[in-house]
């Protein structure tokens, strides 16, 4: 599982379509999720992706490798509760029932639980030949306080939840996200001052809950076309308010930022300001990833 | 740099909306989508207040350590902590004709500020019992709301207690821009009801009809016997609090209401958070809330009025290769600057007669927090 977060603006999505698509490029078998409450009306990953096509909380296959799917908290929740209930009648009768579902509207945990729960059951399916349907997950996490909580959830919800099959689920969901082997972290970030000091919290929190940061992807990085004595030209003959002087500012804390991102010790990738936007930027974003993505 | 609010008509000779909002409302809501600057603002509009000699708390829900470093106050307390005078001063910030404000600031603990409303609303017994459950020890993490709950919570107990002349407040990033209003009735549906029903054994048979049955077969199979009995501890010790917890916020409510408020609403300049922020406005007009104006920040509507490398020349080959370079950079912030004095434009008209929209100043570099920070309070005041 690689899940791709970050501040919101700092465009994990995508990231996220890029490197979903240079993995099935790279023939692997592909799932690409994104985090929804209730059926989405328009999805921004798969309009980069499959434009036109409507978000649904199945997997619907785009290409041979890639597959697309609405990861629903209500979906795991019921998921979990047809495992673990005898019947499987009693659980879709149990989420029709008021009381339940306030329970679950004001207990946003049991939600994110089943978020995971879902993802858990999709990298479980397995193809005729016993080989996992996905090799790899791909998922488009929501804004990195929100990732925190979500890598924090399957231990608050143990310590509250001792014992039974809710601790079980739980137990299953941190083995999965703290093994390295099979799920790591790729945080994307812009290179103001504030989203670079996030990144690094964001970092160190998921470390201190036993996540990989397998990589940083630097998104915007402004490119320099200046020589060291046109900046010192610049700056002598410039006032400081002038037109191109936060581009300016820019470029002279870009190269700070990117060392503030390297000393946290995983792969930092930087991904150059496009101008392009839809499907075009996406483009160009695969350029500067590949052979990154390998 | 002019004000940014010279063109507003609402503007007289006491100085721009903002300033008229922060030295006049008892407190000042900031809402918005996430990412667009909140936390930042309500600290600086709480500088700019201190500046005009007022007491003022700031209310942050945002632990951004950043912040928390800048204003000198620790990162998690169990109250409101003075910001120093050094670092008042350190942000440019001198008292105006003499008079001393005050600013202290913090950053929301829920579990803190839930405690004491069980303190304050509960037997000693109640308290205790409650505060013994597992579920309370984790309430914050699993139930939704929350934050939004304690904040308003928290609002009330600062506002009855009359040691502040102004509180802003700065509400957590939410896609309804009242969520924290309708947080305590989300989180009684939590706390109550039929849930309560379940849990709570009653005298008597009978009141579980056959869907509660249902229900506490499910809870019980899903949940484990231990959690049910701690939640049947916790429901049943709460159910005496609701009385109290709803004149709370009623209170909350009526204060938020009247005049003596004044809900804020910031957003940056992409698309997202201004189409975020026209909903907000229209939910707060909708429900009654004095909705005062909108903040654009991360705009460069300003730099509209800057000189261009164009109008720069020198007879230095190395320097002129160089603005010739820059002119692209220029141009495109040229671009977007008049895109955003356009959406200003349209923040004006969408604000209406009563309302305005400000541009916060631009940040060079916001690298600097401190400093920053003292610029922001300074230009907005």
């Amino acid at each position: 599982m690689l899940i791709v977060t970050g501040k919101g603006g700092t465009g994990k999505t995508l990231l996220a379509a890029a490197l979903a698509r240079q993995a099935s490029a790279m023939g692997k078998r592909v799932i690409v999720c994104e985090v929804g409450r209730s059926t989405p009306t328009a999805s921004s990953l798969l309009g980069l992706l499959a434009p036109g096509l409507e978000p649904a909380n199945v997997p619907q296959v785009l290409t041979e490798t890639l597959s697309h799917v609405v990861l629903r908290g209500e979906d795991g929740v019921r998921e979990f509760l047809r495992k673990t209930l005898p019947f499987k009648f009693m659980a879709d009768r149990a989420l029709k029932l008021d009381a339940v579902r306030k329970f679950i509207d004001a207990a946003p945990a049991f939600a994110e639980m089943g978020v995971l729960f879902r993802g858990m059951q999709l990298l479980e399916e397995q193809r005729r030949d016993g080989a996992p349907v996905y090799e790899l997950m791909v998922l488009d996490a929501p804004a990195s306080g929100h990732t925190l909580a979500f890598a924090a959830l399957p231990e608050t919800i143990l310590k509250v939840f001792t014992m039974g099959p809710i601790a079980t689920a739980a137990r299953a969901g941190i083995e999965l996200i703290r093994n390295p082997r099979a799920t790591t972290v790729v945080a994307a970030t812009l290179l103001e001052s504030l989203p670079v000091s996030e990144a690094r919290e964001l970092c160190a929190a998921l470390r201190l809950r036993g996540l990989d940061v397998g990589a940083i992807i630097a998104n915007q990085v402004p490119n320099d076309p200046f020589t060291a004595e046109e900046r010192t030209a610049l700056d002598a003959l410039l006032p400081v308010e002038v037109l191109g002087r936060r581009g300016l500012v820019r470029i002279e804390k870009a190269a700070d930022a990117l060392a503030r991102l390297r000393d946290l010790g995983a792969p930092l990738v930087s991904i150059g300001a496009h101008a392009a936007s839809g499907p075009s930027l996406l483009a160009a974003i695969e350029r500067d990833l590949s052979g990154v993505a390998a | 740099m002019s004000p940014s609010d010279s063109e507003a008509p609402a503007d007289d000779a006491r100085g721009t909306p903002l300033r008229r909002l922060v030295r006049e409302k008892r407190v000042l809501v900031l809402c918005g989508p996430g990412g667009v600057g909140k936390t930042t603002m309500a600290a600086a509009l709480g500088l700019a207040g201190a500046q005009l000699g007022r007491r003022v708390l700031v209310l942050t829900i945002d632990p951004a350590r950043r912040l928390a470093d800048a204003l000198g106050i620790p990162l998690a307390s169990p109250g409101p902590r003075p910001v120093p005078a050094d670092k008042l001063q350190a942000l440019g910030l001198a008292a105006e004709g003499g008079r001393q404000g005050s600013l202290d600031a913090w950053m929301l603990d829920p579990k803190v500020v839930f405690e004491q409303v069980i303190r304050v609303l509960g037997t000693p017994e109640q308290t205790t019992k409650i505060l013994g459950t597992k579920l309370f020890a984790h309430l914050s993490e699993l139930a939704s709301g929350m934050l939004e709950y304690t904040a308003g919570e928290a609002l009330f107990k600062f506002a009855s207690e009359g040691r502040y002349d102004l509180i802003v407040l700065d509400t957590p990033p939410a896609r309804n821009a009242l969520d924290f209003l309708d947080a305590p009735a989300r989180l009684s549906a939590f706390l109550e009801d039929s849930i309560l029903k379940v849990f709570v054994p009653k005298e008597g048979a009978g009141f579980l009809a056959s869907a509660g049955r249902l229900v506490g077969h499910v809870f019980s199979r899903v949940f484990g016997e231990g959690f049910i009995a701690d939640l049947g501890v916790f429901f049943q010790a709460f159910s005496g609090l609701f009385g109290g917890m709803r004149e709370h916020s009623d209170g909350v409510a009526k204060l938020l209401g009247s005049d003596e408020s004044a809900f804020l609403l910031v957003t940056s300049p992409e698309e997202a958070s201004l189409r975020e922020a026209t909903l907000f406005q229209a939910d707060l007009l909708r429900r009654n809330f004095p909705f005062a104006g909108f903040i654009l920040n991360r705009s460069l509507a300003k730099l509209a009025s800057w000189p261009h490398p164009g109008d720069f020349t020198s007879s230095d080959a190395v320097a002129m290769s160089a603005l010739r370079k820059l002119t692209s950079i220029a141009n495109e912030e040229r671009r977007e600057a008049a895109e955003h004095a356009l959406l200003l434009e349209e923040l004006r008209a969408l604000a209406g007669e009563a309302g305005f929209a400000s541009a916060a100043p631009l940040l060079l570099d916001s690298s600097e927090p401190l400093a920053g920070l003292g610029v922001l309070a300074r230009e907005l005041s």
